[in-house]
Parts: structure tokens; C-alpha cells; sequence
């Protein structure tokens, strides 16, 4: 049986707003403006920015050991014979590493996990780079493992699902402390912030 | 002329937040008098936001909330009411995650349904305490299935009416209730359930939580109803939830 047509463009065009808008960001009113904005564009547009997404997804890797987007792998901070091996910082995500990088003080390695555990969201154990974490630690002498997770409600349960399952294999494990941050303002700062700075108070 | 209403106060519980933009989050919260709604909030991701630690999953708080065209966005938000415990216990955030999903699932956008509300704050004081859980999950399973128009027969088989109690031994909420042994080999969703537990399940959907807990429940017999009021939400539904318990 032959298709008409139309439907058979139709079904090309869902197909595109349906994949549009699983991009975070993107909800299906964007997702249908942006399909129709590609049909309007001149070919050779079109074709500039398929070949950059492939040209991205073919030469960005994972490393083996961090799971840290890079070019090589493993990725130069794994390679880094001046930083502290023994010690790895667990992130949530690849932008995170640039956070600690940024600070000049931090000489450990890192492990990004690609997310956080969100049951509701439909992200367990095994949507995350747990595993991996767990594998290194078995193969790798470490003396400490940071986690620094974001302090949200899903940031903490993985934190402490983590510590959960290395917690007999590493000598130390850390979480980063949490509390108000610099420059802001207590007047301002929530209950559960206020309270956790309390409890992580310092002598000086 | 110029609209008055540009902006609204309400109480609400954060059910669940999803990033959004560039550096905020759309949430989905619960609200007495509003039914649940999906806001979002701008810049929550950075860590000088005034509003982020306010709006952590689980908190109660007092929102004023800007219209939008396409979207309502959080202005200001103050925490009343949170619920530290939850956080500092990974069964307990198993737990508050499945409870925000049955929530979530179980009310449409916009639907305003205030004993919702009021069992959802119930349920976040009740788990804070941490104690009695199951009967927690139990209760609030029964208690929301109630809200959504539970309305089932248990004195006859729903198909072929059979009023002897000795062959009731299957329920299906699609066909109404209790099945006896002889229709239950002709429908696909039912599930083996003793007479025992469905009074029990039908006295947990009525009971308020200071009655529930002043009776002493036996450990194998929770267990049981936990068992068959999640085939009860499942078949309600017609999908299984995402978060896992147990
Ligand atoms: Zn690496
Ligand atoms: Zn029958």
C-alpha cells in the first residue's frame, strides 16, 4: 500500500519534534517552532550543523577511568603524574570538574557520575557511573574519597547510597561541607542551611 | 487598564524539581487551594539563589509566584514547615520519593483537591518521625485510591455474582472487586487476595491515623495489604511507578 504524501512529510516532521524536544530546555511548542525553522533553512545550513553534531559525537569520549568528557583517553587529568592519585572527588556532572579546576587548590582526580540518583525522574543505580566508581576503587589504592554531590534531596541520597556501598573499601570518605555560602546573606539563607552551618561550625 | 493580578500567594509542598534554562528549575508543587502546578524559578542553581534552599523537595512553603504567558515563575519563597530527618536517612528519601510520585500521578495539573493536600502534609510529619512506615505507605496508598473514586465491592463476585464469601479470592479493580475462583481463570488482571486483608485494606481507607495507630497490625499481615494495595495502584493507574520501595 502506498502512503500519501502528506502524511508520510508529517510523520518525518513529528519525528523531529519528538526528538527536539527530549533537549533539555525544550518543550514541545519550542520543539515544533525549531522543526519548522529547519525546513525554512537553506541546505547547506542544515547540513553545517548535522556534520558539527556528528563531528561532536564522534570525537568527544569518555574517559575510561574518570568518565570525563575529553578528546583522549585517558583524559589528561588521569594522566597527570603531579596530581594526587589517591585521591578522588565524586561529581555530578562534567561542568563540575571546571568548578574545582577554577579554585587552583584542588590536586586530587575526579569520578562524574552523569547525574544523580532520581527515582521519580526514573534514574537509578544503574543510569549512573556507580559502578565504574566501584570497580576503580577495587583495582586503585585511595586513601579518600570526596563526595561532592550537590546538597539537594537526590545530591544527598546518592551521597549516602554511595557511601553505602564503598564505605568498607576506602580508608576515608568526606562529603563537602555544607553551609552558607560567601557573600551571602543570613537574613536570606533558608532553615536547613542555617542548620547544617550550625552544625559544621569550627573553632577559631 | 492596568491587570491587578499579576502575581498570586499560595502555601505549597515541593512534589519534584526538574534544571531548566540556563540555570533554574521548573517545579512541581502541591497547593491547598491550586491543585498541583508546574513553576518554575530562575537562577536557582547557583549557589547564592535566595530561593533555592527554599525550594527543596519536601519543604512547605509560602510562595508568590509571577504569571506568565507560557509559565508562572516563583518570585519569592519562604520555608514554614520542613521535614529534616527525611533528608539525613536514604530509606526515608526512598520512601518521600515514592510518596511525591503517587502524589504526583495521582493529581492532574490544576485539580484542586484540598484533603489531598492535607493527607500529603499528614504523610511528610508522619515520615519524619520515622516510625511505622509501612503502614505509612499502606495508609496513604488506601487513603489516595479513596480520594480518586475507589469504590469497590467485596460481598460478591463483581462477574457473576456469587455471594459465597469461601469463593471470593481474587480482586480486580477493572471489574470492580472481588472475583471469585471460578472467574478469575477467565480475566488478565487479578491478583490472589484472602478475605481477611481486603477487610483490613477496606478499614485502613476509612480509619483516621490516631484509630490506625492505636489497633496493634501483625508484621505478615501489613506486609500482605502492602502487596495487594500496589496491584490496587497499579491497576488504577495502568502504569507502574517509576520509584521502587523495598
Ligand atoms: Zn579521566
Ligand atoms: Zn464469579
Amino acid at each position: 500500500m502506498q502512503i500519501p504524501e502528506q502524511n508520510h512529510s508529517v510523520k518525518i516532521i513529528s519525528k523531529l519534534i519528538n526528538e527536539l524536544s527530549k533537549l533539555p530546555g525544550i518543550g514541545p511548542k519550542s520543539a515544533q517552532r525549531l522543526a519548522y525553522h529547519f525546513i525554512k533553512l537553506p541546505k547547506s545550513e542544515v547540513l553545517e550543523l548535522s556534520s558539527s553534531l556528528i563531528e561532536l559525537k564522534d570525537k568527544i569520549i569518555y574517559c575510561d577511568i574518570c568518565q570525563n568528557l575529553s578528546d583522549e583517553n585517558p583524559c589528561s587529568i588521569c594522566t597527570n603524574n603531579q596530581r594526587d592519585h589517591k585521591l578522588i572527588c565524586v561529581i555530578e556532572e562534567p561542568l563540575d570538574i571546571l568548578a574545582f579546576e577554577r579554585t587552583g587548590s584542588y590536586n586530587g582526580l575526579y569520578h562524574v557520575l552523569h547525574g544523580v540518583l532520581s527515582p521519580i525522574n526514573g534514574i537509578g543505580p544503574n543510569n549512573l557511573k556507580i559502578n565504574e566508581l566501584l570497580n576503580r576503587i577495587k583495582v586503585n589504592n585511595i586513601d579518600e574519597i570526596i563526595l561532592a554531590t550537590n546538597p539537594s534531596i537526590e545530591g544527598e541520597s546518592t551521597a549516602m547510597y554511595i557511601q553505602d556501598i564503598i564505605g568498607d573499601l576506602v580508608p576515608k570518605i568526606t562529603r563537602l561541607a555544607r553551609g552558607l555560602p560567601v557573600g551571602g546573606d543570613i537574613e536570606y539563607a533558608d532553615q536547613m542551611t542555617i542548620m547544617r552551618a550550625l552544625q559544621g561550625r569550627q573553632e577559631i | 487598564m492596568v491587570n491587578r493580578e499579576r502575581s498570586y500567594k499560595t502555601e505549597a509542598i515541593i512534589l519534584n524539581s526538574k534544571s531548566f534554562g540556563e540555570s533554574g528549575h521548573i517545579y512541581i508543587v502541591f497547593t491547598p487551594n491550586l491543585g498541583k502546578l508546574s513553576i518554575n524559578a530562575n537562577g536557582t542553581k547557583k549557589p547564592k539563589s535566595k530561593l533555592s534552599g527554599h525550594l527543596q523537595i519536601t519543604n512547605r512553603c509560602n510562595l508568590v509566584i509571577s504569571k506568565g504567558r507560557s509559565i508562572d515563575t516563583i518570585s519569592s519563597a519562604e520555608t514554614t514547615e520542613l521535614f529534616p530527618n527525611i533528608r539525613e536517612n536514604y530509606d526515608l528519601i526512598n520512601n518521600v520519593f515514592y510518596i511525591m510520585e503517587l502524589f504526583d500521578v495521582f493529581n492532574p495539573i490544576n485539580e484542586i483537591n484540598t484533603d489531598a493536600y492535607k493527607l500529603l502534609l499528614e504523610s511528610l510529619r508522619w515520615l519524619n518521625d520515622n516510625q511505622n512506615i509501612n503502614l505509612l505507605i499502606l495508609y496513604i496508598r488506601m487513603k489516595i485510591l479513596t480520594m480518586s473514586g475507589w469504590d469497590l465491592n467485596f460481598s460478591s463476585c463483581n462477574l457473576c455474582f456469587d455471594e459465597n464469601k469461601e469463593n471470593l479470592t481474587s480482586i480486580s479493580s477493572n471489574h470492580g472487586g472481588a472475583i471469585c475462583t471460578v472467574c478469575q481463570s477467565k480475566i488478565n488482571n487479578s491478583l490472589t487476595a484472602d478475605a481477611q486483608s481486603i477487610k483490613l485494606l477496606h478499614f485502613i481507607s476509612i480509619a483516621p491515623r490516631e484509630k490506625l495507630l492505636s489497633i496493634s497490625l501483625e508484621i505478615p499481615s501489613i506486609k500482605k495489604c502492602l502487596a495487594i494495595s500496589e496491584f490496587l495502584i497499579h491497576d488504577n493507574l495502568g502504569f507502574k511507578l517509576k520509584t521502587k520501595l523495598f
